[in-house]
């Protein structure tokens, strides 16, 4: 009966393994798996109802291509384009929201992350559905990107760009045109 | 006695198991949300301050919930580690790598509606009823059969729960944009706790571990079949509590409650089949003289086991007493089974009572055990 001792501890050890170890390794082996966009794509993110989610933008030209294991399109969307990463992330507020706390609230959040921050005293941005937000730099160590913010009463949504810096040049124009397409649909409870 | 059973668990290498477990995954939960936590203090204090509180009331619960005698503490506290450190710590880096498969392979739009129904309940069961294996294999003594199982799977469960929970502060606070951190503390408490704490974890761990208890009692394949049934039910109750289905703070009452009822209904079946176990030693061990009779009712209850000491002196009387009344519960529970059975301890424990008898009556205490 000793021996269960030795033979059931290496059974737990070989399922923590598995689980602990092997998913991820299944999960590298599969790769990116990427879908790539194509320019005029319409990708929307937030609590579904009736079909609809309620924050949503658009993919303004090719090259783009939806992180498929980083979105989930209840909470955020991930974009790549080579090393520069565009992320939409929806912020439910548990009471009136204005895009000033959101920018201190999202400078909190990015310097968390530990690879970035943001720049102080962002500008204002109107998009082409004519949402008001607050925009600015973000940088780091060996990155350069945007950051900008939409609040609306009942919803809000954040969006950070980062790369390279020679990397996000080439992209910085892509990036605040689907910036400025970023749509919250209202009043959503 | 509690040194030696502190050697007897170093000893075994399942011990040094959980000891690795609990550390990697203290260091990967450190490693995932550590950051978070030094980012958003107020909101990550405030959330300790609500759920530890809350943690330590359901253990003490959990560890009353046996109809003899309360689960000991330590083993009680190896099985919330292993829930909160291990269990948690692995299912981080599980969970997330389980659900960027499911979005790689059917899509983002699936993995956000159904990637948590799917790949939580694999993990987090299996993870969190790997802690009653471990503490079986550290201590057989300690899970006999599906009470002990029921007992220590929930406990797992609670270790769990409150690390997620925990999680869930800090992830509340980001989703709200992290404009109202303590705010966001006491939302995802009345949501997930207050709201949600009472078909949790705790009670899918408790339905899982209720199963494996009757396997580790005693092997067999119907115990095998009820083991295999228990986590898949498990996991299905698990599944149901992730689905998007009866969504809203309105409706959890609805959607837990058969969660809570599985619980409850495998809490009265193990409980039914311990004491029906305990009753049929009473009676045999009282025939055989090893009890004297009606020692069976005051075994078979706390309170008066407790009136009972206030009879005996003071000290020496009165420790005798209670290591007579412990080794008789040892025996009766020896019988229930375990993953290391011994063909010798029902007699070792025999002769113990009759020693612990001798002394007892020598030290002129209570003429009632003589």
């Amino acid at each position: 009966m000793a021996r269960v001792r030795w033979w059931g501890t290496g059974v737990v050890a070989l399922v923590l393994l598995v689980l602990g170890a092997g998913l991820p390794l299944l999960d590298e082996a599969l790769g990116d798996r990427g879908r790539p966009l194509a320019p005029g794509t319409v990708l929307s993110a937030g609590t579904e109802r009736d079909g609809v989610r309620p924050v949503t933008f658009t993919v303004p030209s090719a090259g783009w291509v939806l992180n498929r294991a980083e979105t989930s399109l209840t909470n955020n969307i991930e974009l790549t384009s080579d090393d520069v990463v565009f992320n939409l992330s929806v912020v439910i507020p548990l009471g009136p929201l204005d895009a000033g706390r959101l920018w201190d609230g999202l400078g909190r959040i990015v310097a968390a992350g530990g690879h970035s921050r943001l720049r102080t005293q962002p500008a204002p941005i109107t998009t082409a559905h004519g949402l008001t937000g607050l925009t600015g730099r973000l940088a780091g160590p060996e990155r350069a990107g945007t950051a900008a913010v939409f609040a609306r009463d009942t919803l809000g949504a954040t969006v950070t760009a980062s790369g390279p810096p020679r990397a996000f040049r080439d992209v910085a124009g892509q990036v605040e045109a689907m910036t400025r397409t970023v749509r919250i649909a209202a009043p959503w409870r | 006695m509690a040194m030696m059973a502190r050697d007897a668990l170093a000893h075994r290498p399942a011990f040094w198991l959980w000891a690795a477990a609990c550390l990697l995954g203290a260091w990967v939960a450190f490693r995932g949300i550590g950051a978070h936590v030094a980012a958003f203090p107020g909101g990550a204090i405030a959330g300790v301050a609500l759920l530890a509180p809350t943690l330590a009331g359901a253990v003490w619960i959990v560890r009353r919930l046996h109809p003899v005698r309360s689960r000991p503490l330590g083993y009680a506290l190896i099985a919330v580690a292993w829930g909160g450190l291990a269990a948690f710590g692995t299912a981080l880096p599980a969970n997330a790598a389980f659900q960027a498969v499911i979005g790689k392979t059917a899509g983002p739009g699936f993995n956000s509606t159904w990637g948590a129904a799917i790949a939580a309940p694999v993990d987090e069961e299996i993870l969190k009823l790997l802690g009653v294996v471990v503490l079986a294999l550290m201590a057989p003594s300690a899970v006999r059969g599906p009470l002990d199982g029921w007992g220590y799977g929930a406990l797992s469960g609670l270790g769990f729960q409150f690390a997620e929970n925990f999680l869930y502060v800090l992830n509340t606070i980001v989703l709200t944009g992290a404009t109202q951190d303590a705010n966001a503390a006491f939302f995802s408490f009345g949501s997930r706790v207050v709201g949600g704490a009472w078909w949790s974890h705790w009670a899918m761990t408790a339905v899982g571990g209720a199963g494996l208890g009757c396997l580790i009692g005693r092997v067999s394949r119907t115990n095998l079949a009820a083991a295999a049934g228990a986590l898949v039910l498990a996991m299905a109750l698990h599944s149901w509590w992730d689905a998007p289905v009866l969504s809203g703070l309105a409706l959890m009452p609805v959607k837990g409650a058969p969660i809570l009822v599985a619980a409850i209904v495998a809490y009265r079946l193990a409980r039914r089949r311990y004491l029906s176990h305990f009753r049929r030693t009473v009676n045999a061990e009282t025939a055989s003289g090893v009890f004297v009779p009606g020692e069976g009712h005051v075994l078979a209850f706390r309170k008066w086991r407790r009136k009972e000491r206030w009879d005996v002196p003071a000290g020496e009387p009165r420790r005798l007493l209670s290591r007579l009344r412990a080794t008789e519960l040892d025996l009766i529970e020896d019988g229930l089974g375990g993953l290391e059975p011994d063909p010798l301890a029902a007699d070792r424990l025999r002769a113990d009572i009759r020693d612990l008898r001798h002394d007892l009556r020598a030290s002129a205490a209570n003429p009632r055990v003589a």
